[in-house]
C-alpha cells in the first residue's frame, strides 16, 4: 500500500522512476499515523497484530526476515516438526510396518524432496499469514523497526526502498530470540550448526553431535538418527529434557531415546570445538576431568536462545534491558513507557510460540479494553520425538518445593487399549493432585500424542478441577485419553482397567 | 466500597446477579428486587438511591447503596433504563433479599402506562426465605470483606448453579449447604477441596491456602537482575581513521621546472587534484545501460571521496627536496577509502615525477 504511495510521489517530483533511485535516496518519505505498530512477525508480533486489528485499531506489523511467522513458522516450530513427523514415518516404515502387515520393500529418502515438503510447510504457513494480515487490514512491512523516539518507528526496507516513518500511539515488541552461541566455538551454519542450520542441511550427515539436551536437541537428534546419522548428545547437567521437566518423564525420555539409538554424554562439558576440513573436533570433559576428543560431520550448537534486541534502538529511548538481555517490563506487558508493551521471547517467561501467542492476544486486549489475561500456570510445554513428552502445571520437584502433599496417579500406555491397538504402548500419564483438596496440579505424559492430550489437562487446570472431575468426565473408546481419565481415577481412587 | 453490577432486569437479582453478562430480552418494565451481594447475605438496607424516580441512568451507573452486616456496596446498572419508581426510601433497614424495592423501565417506556402493582406481584418471590439467619447488628460502613459480586448463591444448589462433578457429589453425599461455602477455584468458582473443607473432612483453611499458592503462579515472575551499566564514565573511544603517507622525493621534479612561473605549491595541487580523479574512477562501477548521464548528473550527488590528503613539503635546507603525503581513512569509509586512499598515493608520485 505504502509502495503505491512512495511511487506517486516520487513521479510528482522527477518525473521519471527509475530503480537506481530507490537505493539512491534514503530519507523517509512515507508516513503512517497508526494505532499500533507490532515490531517482529512472528507468533507473538503476528497475533498481536491481528487482535488489534479486529479490535478495530489501525495497525502495522513489521518484520526484517521478510516472510512472516518469526522463528516459529520460518526456522522454529514448523520446519522442525515437519522434519520430526516425516522422518518418523520413514522410520516406522523401515522397522514397523512389516510387523502390522505392511511389507514396503525398498524404503527410502529423496533428501531434496524430504527437505522440500518441509519448506512446502513453512511457505504455506508463512503465505496463511500473510493472507490474515491482508484480510484483517494489518500493514505489512518487510524491513527493520527501529525506534525514533518512543513514539515513532523507522522502518529500514528490504527491498531497499524508502524508510518509512510510522508514528504509533502504541508500540508492541515482539523481536523474539535468537539461538545463544557458546564461547569459543564459530558458528557456519554448514558444518558448525544452530537449530536453524540443522534444519537445512544439505545432505544426511554421517555423525551429528549435539551440545545441549534440551527439547531443540533431543528432537533434531531424533530427525537425524531416523534418518541414519549417528547421534552423540553432549549435557552438561546429569538429566535431558531442561529445567522444566519432571524427572521422571526425564529419565524415561533417556531411556527410550537411547533404545532409539542415540547416544549421551551427561555431565560432560564441552571445552571447545573447531572445524577441520569436512569434520569439527569437539573437546569434551566428563565429569572426573577426563579429557576426550569427538568428531563428528556435523556439531550442533543447542545450548538455549536468547532475547534478540539488536538495531531496535532501545537505548535511544531508554527501554531497560536485564542481565539476560530480556525487555523489562511490568504484569500488563508494559515498559517505562505505558504505550510501549513487550511480549514473546524478548521479554520474561518460558520461551514459548503459544506463550507468545496469548501475550500477543493479552497486549492487544490491554491497549483497547485495559484488560487481558495469560494464565502463566497453565503453559503446556511439549517434546515432539516418539512418543511426545508433554506436561503441564507443576512437576514433582516444585511440588516438593512449595511443601504441597500430593497424590500421584499414574496410568501407562501399556493398559490402554488405544495405545495397544496402535502397537505403540511406550509411556504413562502422571497426574499429581492435591493429597486433601484432589486438586489437579501437574499433569504429565510420555506418550504417543501427549501434546494432544495435555490441552485436556490445560483446561483442568484451568478451572481448577480436582482429579475426580476428569475421572467423571466421559471419555471416548478406545482413545489415548482414557489412559488421562485413568491416571485421574488412581489419583483420587483406583483406575479400572490396570 | 464494593462495586456491583446487577442486571436492569434484576427480577430475581439473588439468581441473576451470577450472570451479568447475559443480555436478558425481557424488555418490559421489572421490578427491582433487594439483591444478594454475597451467599450469606438475606436482607439489607438501603443506604441511599443515586437516581431518583423518573431519572433515567445509563449502564454502570450507581443505582443505589446498600449496606449489609458486611459492607456498604454500590449497585451498579448493567443496562440502560429509567428509575420508573422507587418502592423503598432511603434509610429503610432489614429489606429482605428478593423484595421488590423498585421499578425499573427501559428508555423511552412510557412510565405513565406502566401497571405497577402487576409488575411487582409477578416478581419472583425470593428464593432465599427459608434461611432464617440470626439477626446481625448492621454495620454500616464496615470494611469490607471483599468478595466478588458474581458469587450470590442461595442455600439450595441453584438450578442454573454449574457444579463440578465431584462437588455435586459431594454436596449430596455430605449433605453441606453449598449456600454457606466460599469457592477458592478460579474466579471464585467452588470446587472439591471447598466442600471437603466445608464439610470438615480437610484442613479448612487448606484450599484457601493452595489457592494462592496456584494463584501466585499464574504470574510471570517479574524480578530481574539490572544488565550491568555500560562503563558510561570513560569517554568513548570513537574508531580511529587510518592513516597511510609515503614520502615523495621532489627532485627530479625540481630539477625539471627551473623556467619561470614554476609555483610548487599549484603544481602539488594540480596533481593531487588528478590523482583524486585517478582514485575515483579506479573504483566506479561500469555505468548501468539504464543511466542517463544527464540526468545524472542533475540528480546523482556528487562522489564524496573517502579519505583525507595532508600535504607537506618537507624543506631540506631551505630548498623543497621531498613532499609529505599523508591519506587519512575516516572509519565509515574503512572498506573502499583504504583501497582508493592507495590509489591516490600511488597516482600522486606519479604525476609529481612524470612532469
Ligand atoms: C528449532 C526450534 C523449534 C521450536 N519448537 C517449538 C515448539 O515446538 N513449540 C513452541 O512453542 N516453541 C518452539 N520454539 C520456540 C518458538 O519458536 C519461539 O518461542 C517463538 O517463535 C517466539 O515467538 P516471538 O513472536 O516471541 O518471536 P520470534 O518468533 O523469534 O519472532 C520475532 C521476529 O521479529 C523479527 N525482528 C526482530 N527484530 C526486528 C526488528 N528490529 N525489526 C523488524 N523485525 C524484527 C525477527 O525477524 C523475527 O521474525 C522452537 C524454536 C526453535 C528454534
Amino acid at each position: 500500500m505504502y509502495r503505491l504511495a512512495t511511487k506517486t510521489q516520487l513521479k510528482r517530483t522527477v518525473g521519471v522512476v527509475r530503480p537506481a533511485m530507490f537505493a539512491m535516496r534514503s530519507m523517509a518519505t512515507a508516513n503512517q499515523d497508526l494505532d499500533v505498530v507490532v515490531i517482529g512477525a512472528g507468533p507473538g508480533g503476528y497475533v498481536a497484530a491481528i487482535k488489534a486489528a479486529q479490535l478495530g485499531l489501525k495497525t502495522a506489523c513489521i518484520d526484517k526476515r521478510g516472510p512472516p511467522g518469526g522463528t516459529c513458522l520460518n526456522v522454529g516450530c514448523i520446519p522442525s516438526k515437519a522434519l520430526l513427523n516425516n522422518s518418523h514415518i520413514y522410520h516406522t516404515i523401515k522397522e514397523d510396518t512389516k510387523n502390522r502387515g505392511i511389507e514396503v520393500s525398498d524404503a527410502k529418502i529423496n533428501f531434496g524432496q524430504f527437505m522440500k515438503s518441509k519448506e512446502d510447510a513453512v511457505n504455506g504457513l508463512t503465505g496463511g499469514v500473510r493472507m490474515l494480515f491482508k484480510k484483517n487490514k494489518v500493514d505489512y512491512y518487510e524491513g527493520s523497526g527501529s525506534f525514533v523516539n518512543e513514539n515513532t518507528i523507522e522502518v529500514d526496507m528490504n527491498d531497499g526502498s524508502d524508510k518509512v516513518t510510522l508514528n504509533a500511539k502504541n508500540v508492541i515488541i515482539a523481536t523474539g530470540s535468537e539461538p545463544t552461541t557458546f564461547p569459543g566455538i564459530e558458528i557456519d551454519e554448514e558444518r558448525i550448526v544452530t537449530s536453524t542450520g540443522i534444519l537445512s542441511l544439505k545432505e544426511i550427515p554421517k555423525s551429528l553431535t549435539i551440545i545441549g539436551g534440551g527439547i531443540i536437541g533431543l528432537e533434531m537428534g531424533s530427525v537425524w538418527a531416523r534418518l541414519g546419522t549417528k547421534v552423540t548428545v553432549v549435557e552438561f547437567m546429569p538429566s535431558i529434557g531442561g529445567a522444566g521437566m519432571d524427572a521422571e518423564l526425564s529419565k524415561t525420555a533417556l531411556k527410550i531415546l537411547k533404545k532409539q539409538g542415540m547416544n549421551f554424554q551427561l555431565q560432560t562439558k564441552v571445552m571447545g570445538a573447531k572445524r577441520d576440513g569436512d569434520i569439527v573436533k569437539i573437546d569434551v570433559e566428563d565429569a572426573k576431568g577426563n579429557k576426550s576428543e569427538l568428531e563428528s560431520e556435523v556439531l550442533l550448537v543447542a545450548v538455549g536462545r536468547r532475547p534478540y534486541t539488536e538495531g531496535l534502538g532501545l537505548d535511544k529511548v531508554g527501554i531497560e534491558t536485564d542481565k539476560k538481555g530480556r525487555v523489562v517490563m511490568d504484569s500488563e506487558y508494559r515498559t517505562k513507557y505505558p504505550h510501549v508493551r513487550v511480549i514473546g521471547d524478548v521479554t520474561f517467561g518460558p520461551m514459548l510460540a503459544h506463550k507468545a501467542e496469548d501475550e500477543g492476544i493479552a497486549a492487544a486486549e490491554y491497549i483497547k479494553n485495559g484488560y487481558g489475561h495469560v494464565n502463566y500456570n497453565v503453559i503446556p510445554s511439549v517434546m515432539y520425538t516418539h512418543p511426545e513428552f508433554a506436561w503441564v502445571g507443576q512437576n514433582e520437584q516444585e511440588l516438593k518445593d512449595a511443601g504441597i502433599k500430593y497424590n500421584v496417579g499414574k496410568f501407562s500406555f501399556a493398559a490402554n487399549s488405544r495405545a495397544k491397538t496402535n502397537l505403540d504402548t511406550e509411556g504413562f500419564v502422571k497426574v499429581l493432585a492435591d493429597k486433601e483438596t484432589d486438586r489437579i496440579l501437574g499433569v504429565h505424559i510420555a506418550g504417543p500424542n501427549a501434546g494432544e492430550m495435555i490441552g485436556e489437562a490445560g483446561l483442568a487446570l484451568e478451572y481448577g478441577a480436582a482429579a475426580e472431575d476428569v475421572a467423571r468426565t466421559c471419555h471416548a473408546h478406545p482413545t489415548l485419553s482414557e489412559a488421562l481419565k485413568e491416571a485421574c481415577l488412581a489419583a483420587f481412587d483406583k483406575p479400572i482397567n490396570s | 466500597m464494593i462495586r456491583c453490577v446487577v442486571p436492569r432486569s434484576a427480577g430475581n437479582a439473588l439468581q441473576r446477579a451470577r450472570f451479568f453478562g447475559s443480555g436478558l430480552v425481557a424488555r418490559k418494565a421489572v421490578a427491582f428486587d433487594m439483591p444478594a451481594m454475597s451467599p450469606t447475605m438475606t436482607e439489607g438496607g438501603i443506604v441511599q438511591w443515586q437516581v431518583k424516580q423518573g431519572d433515567s441512568y445509563a449502564a454502570g451507573d450507581v443505582l443505589l447503596e446498600i449496606e449489609t452486616d458486611k459492607a456498604q456496596i454500590a449497585v451498579e446498572a448493567q443496562d440502560d433504563g429509567v428509575m420508573a419508581k422507587i418502592l423503598v426510601q432511603d434509610g429503610a433497614k432489614e429489606i429482605k433479599v428478593g423484595t421488590p424495592i423498585a421499578v425499573l423501565a427501559d428508555p423511552g417506556d412510557d412510565i405513565a402506562s406502566i401497571d405497577f402493582d402487576s409488575v411487582v406481584s409477578s416478581a419472583e418471590p425470593a428464593t432465599n426465605t427459608t434461611s432464617e439467619q440470626p439477626e446481625k447488628p448492621v454495620q454500616p460502613t464496615s470494611s469490607p470483606e471483599p468478595e466478588p459480586a458474581a458469587r450470590s448463591t442461595p442455600v439450595e444448589v441453584p438450578e442454573n448453579m454449574v457444579l463440578l462433578p465431584s462437588v455435586y457429589r459431594l454436596v449430596h453425599q455430605l449433605e453441606v449447604d453449598i449456600s454457606k461455602i466460599k469457592g477458592t477455584g478460579p474466579e471464585g468458582r467452588i470446587l472439591k477441596g471447598d466442600v471437603l473443607a466445608a464439610a470438615g473432612k480437610i484442613s479448612s483453611s487448606w484450599p484457601a491456602e493452595e489457592a494462592k499458592i496456584i494463584e501466585k503462579r499464574t504470574h510471570l515472575d517479574l524480578s530481574y537482575e539490572p544488565a550491568p551499566k555500560k562503563e558510561a564514565t570513560k569517554p568513548k573511544e570513537l574508531p580511529k581513521p587510518v592513516i597511510t603517507q609515503t614520502i615523495i622525493d621532489l627532485a627530479a621534479l625540481l630539477e625539471f621546472s627551473v623556467d619561470q612561473g614554476f609555483n610548487l605549491d599549484q603544481t602539488i595541487s594540480k596533481a593531487s587534484r588528478l590523482a583524486t580523479r585517478d582514485a575515483l574512477l579506479a573504483s566506479k562501477p561500469k555505468p548501468s545501460v539504464l543511466r542517463d548521464r544527464i540526468f545524472d548528473s542533475l540528480t546523482a550527488p556528487k562522489p564524496a571521496v573517502p579519505f583525507d590528503v595532508t600535504l607537506k613539503v618537507l624543506k631540506k635546507k631551505a630548498s623543497p627536496k621531498a613532499l609529505q603525503a599523508m591519506v587519512s581513512v575516516p572509519p565509515q569509509f574503512l572498506n573502499r577509502g583504504q583501497k582508493m586512499g592507495d590509489i591516490y598515493l600511488d597516482r600522486l608520485a606519479f604525476y609529481l615525477n612524470a612532469k
